[in-house]
């Protein structure tokens, strides 16, 4: 009976020695854009934080896991308008949505602080993004699941794999509270905590990493303490160059900061009390070049134009002769001021 | 009489296929797993070969077991434990080992799984024990300290070349201290029934450089207690045990003294175990980690089951007449 015993173990040890796991993911290309030794494996490993790909929306007044400090992103296509929080992004980094007509992705990086949307539909292929588990800089590299490439968000382009130096389609969001979201777009729809993952979304997943300047969890190339590592800053990159605005410029009413940077005359256009900085061209397809005064109190317009039209936060005109217009933006990131030097070495900070 | 060369080929072709099967999981290694074995009588030899599998597949937030089958993580350890007993009271341990991590993760667009192992050897553990007590006293108290030896491989990269993750390495790369001490009473209450109490501390060290980045695993305090009780069929000893385990594992420290949020927690397991002691020389133990308790440290994966099988041999020294049977041993588990 032994001697039955062992044999038949034999045959079952010689099965399972026989039986082999299969990757059953693609393989990218070997050509990254960038070193390949200074991508990271953030550990959670690809998909291990799962993106949202079907999102359930709420109004803001169901949205109650939220609190009106709680930052969110909005984005807005014509009348349809939504917002993705924070509390959700910071556990998912990736939502996979549809909005007025738009397939777009929020690609958010909690390390970073950086959000942006991108057009889903690449080469007339559409396709949804998912978190591919690797950091470059620390900076969340996104993978689309069509091609299987590897994209860098603050490089806004497709960095390995069959897409390899395609440019990001980006999509200017808005970065504010909740609270201000709400009095700005009472009647938008909210990303729900109905997410259909199993996540405690009351609680934030990093510790004390959004305030503690000294806590970076990855390697980066170049560090710069001109400012506090983890101080909010706008980023407007043109021509592979790099501007910061600070949230530290503005104060509790909105104002507007005219520049200039790589030949653009631009407005940066916030308010530190209510959450904002946005980027704008002043010049419009006629080439006029327009004044902005900022407006108080009346969201989501936030400055009046010398010719008397009323912009929102969007850059859409809202009132007087331009309505329905929509000012060129920049590309430009909300995001912590050490991300922008390690991708952007001689990054200028704007100084009063 | 089962034969030992049938059982030491079986556990043989068990472990060569654990190397070939790519199913296998990763998770914590229990580098300190099985320093149990108490101390080795004067110039004889106690070798351990073990194999212990640990599912780590339930997402935990702080003690709510949160509803997530989308990862499975596991980790297959071979344990080569060799004692060597230098004196009568002084025995040094050594422990090899060999890791397989492994990580599946289901994606979510449906479209199948990603997998990713790294495997090779691991750390190594030397200690020097000293017993307190005589060897036939029926209290048995032995301390033991050394060093965790990096001898494992920190550089294992992914098919893509990507360096694999810290937690994914067969080694840790840090020269760690650990700290040991192991109590026995034979006879507790009733002849057949013995009692112990062991404790494992290990002090982590720094990997200087992993990713660009300083990296140290979490410190770790494992206290196990339990009884054995010894039944006696057809002239083969059988040890029963139950043992509960507490493990106590601090936060990963990264780069300038940063906590990584989500790590180290506290454990209470369930610890069953069966030794059969086929001669004085000869035992074959089969154990299992259950969990009972879990405190983890923000969101993460924690052990769902741990499982360790083990051939125990000894070699006694030629002017010692070994007709005692093994004493109960337990089975300690930590992640490394």
């Amino acid at each position: 009976m032994k001697n039955k015993l062992f044999y038949y173990s034999i045959f079952i040890g010689l099965f399972f020695a026989s039986c082999g796991g299969k990757d059953d993911t693609m393989n990218p290309s070997a050509e990254w854009l960038i070193p390949q030794s200074e991508v990271r494996d953030g550990g959670p490993g690809k998909d291990g934080i799962p993106s949202i790909d079907k999102p359930k929306f709420v109004s803001p007044n169901l949205a109650t896991f939220l609190n009106d400090n709680d930052l969110i992103i909005g984005y807005k296509v014509g009348t349809e308008i939504k917002g993705y929080p924070h509390k959700i992004l910071d556990w998912h980094e990736i939502i996979n949505d549809e909005i007025g007509g738009e397939k777009i992705a929020i690609v958010y990086c909690p390390l970073t602080g950086t959000a942006i949307g991108w057009n889903r539909v690449i080469n007339g292929t559409e396709t949804t993004y998912g978190v591919s588990g690797l950091l470059y800089n620390t900076n969340i590299i996104p993978y689309d699941r069509a091609s299987n490439s590897n994209w860098s968000q603050l490089r806004f382009d497709c960095v390995n794999g069959p897409l390899i130096r395609t440019p990001s389609l980006n999509k200017q969001v808005v970065e504010t509270t909740f609270g201000t979201w709400k009095e700005m777009y009472p009647n938008s729809l909210i990303v729900s905590d109905n997410t259909g993952f199993n996540r405690n979304y009351l609680q934030y997943p990093y510790g004390d990493y959004r305030t503690n300047n000294n806590n970076l969890l990855f390697s980066i190339s170049n560090s710069n303490s001109s400012l506090p590592q983890k101080e909010r800053v706008l980023g407007v990159i043109t021509n592979q160059k790099n501007k910061v605005y600070s949230i530290e410029n503005f104060n509790s009413a909105t104002s507007v900061i005219n520049d200039v940077f790589e030949g653009q005359n631009l407005a940066i256009i916030g308010n530190k009390s209510k959450n904002f900085i946005l980027a704008f061209n002043r010049k419009t397809a006629n080439d006029s070049i327009l004044t902005f005064t900022a407006l108080q109190n009346e969201l989501p317009n936030i400055v009046v134009d010398n010719e008397g039209n009323k912009w929102d936060v969007f850059g859409v005109a809202t009132e007087g002769i331009r309505v329905g217009q929509k000012l060129v933006q920049p590309l430009s990131i909300m995001g912590y001021w050490f991300s922008f030097p390690t991708f952007y070495p001689d990054v200028q900070i704007y100084k009063p | 009489m089962f034969r030992f060369q049938q059982l030491l080929l079986l556990i043989i072709i068990f472990l060569f296929s654990i190397k070939s099967n790519a199913q296998c999981c990763s998770g914590g290694v229990p580098i300190a797993g099985t320093l149990g074995t108490s101390s080795s009588p004067h110039k004889s030899w106690d070798f351990l070969l073990s194999y212990n599998l640990n599912q780590i597949t339930d997402l935990i937030n702080e003690i709510n077991h949160l509803k997530d089958n989308l990862r499975t993580r596991k980790t297959n350890s071979i344990l080569l434990e060799t004692s060597y007993g230098l004196t009568k009271k002084i025995t040094t341990t050594v422990m090899f080992t060999w890791i397989r991590q492994e990580r599946i993760i289901t994606l979510n667009s449906g479209m199948g799984t990603d997998f990713e192992s790294g495997q090779g050897i691991g750390d190594a553990i030397i200690l020097f024990k000293y017993r307190f007590t005589k060897n036939k006293s029926p209290y048995s108290f032995v301390l033991g300290a050394g060093p965790k030896i990096p001898l494992g491989s920190t550089s294992k990269t992914k098919n893509n070349g990507l360096l694999l993750s810290a937690d994914m390495q067969p080694g840790s790369g840090s020269l760690d201290l650990m700290l040991w001490g192991y109590f026995n009473k034979s006879g507790f209450l009733t002849p057949n029934l013995s009692s112990y109490l062991s404790a494992t501390y290990k002090y982590s060290g720094t990997n200087g450089e992993f990713q660009g980045i300083a990296y140290q695993f979490g410190k770790q305090l494992q206290i196990n207690g339990g009884l054995s009780y010894r039944y006696t069929k057809n002239k083969i000893p059988f040890d029963f045990t139950t043992a509960l385990q507490y493990r106590h594992v601090s936060y990963d420290i990264k780069g300038d003294n940063n906590t990584l949020p989500n790590s180290g927690g506290q454990f209470i397991f369930i610890s069953p175990m069966l030794v059969v002691n086929f001669n004085p020389k000869l035992s074959l133990r089969l154990g299992a980690n259950i969990p009972a308790y879990r405190k983890m440290n923000g969101t993460q994966l924690a052990t769902s089951k741990q499982y360790n099988i083990g051939i125990n041999f000894k070699i006694p020294h030629k002017n010692q007449t070994n007709t005692i049977f093994n004493s109960p041993k337990n089975t300690n588990n930590n992640e490394k």
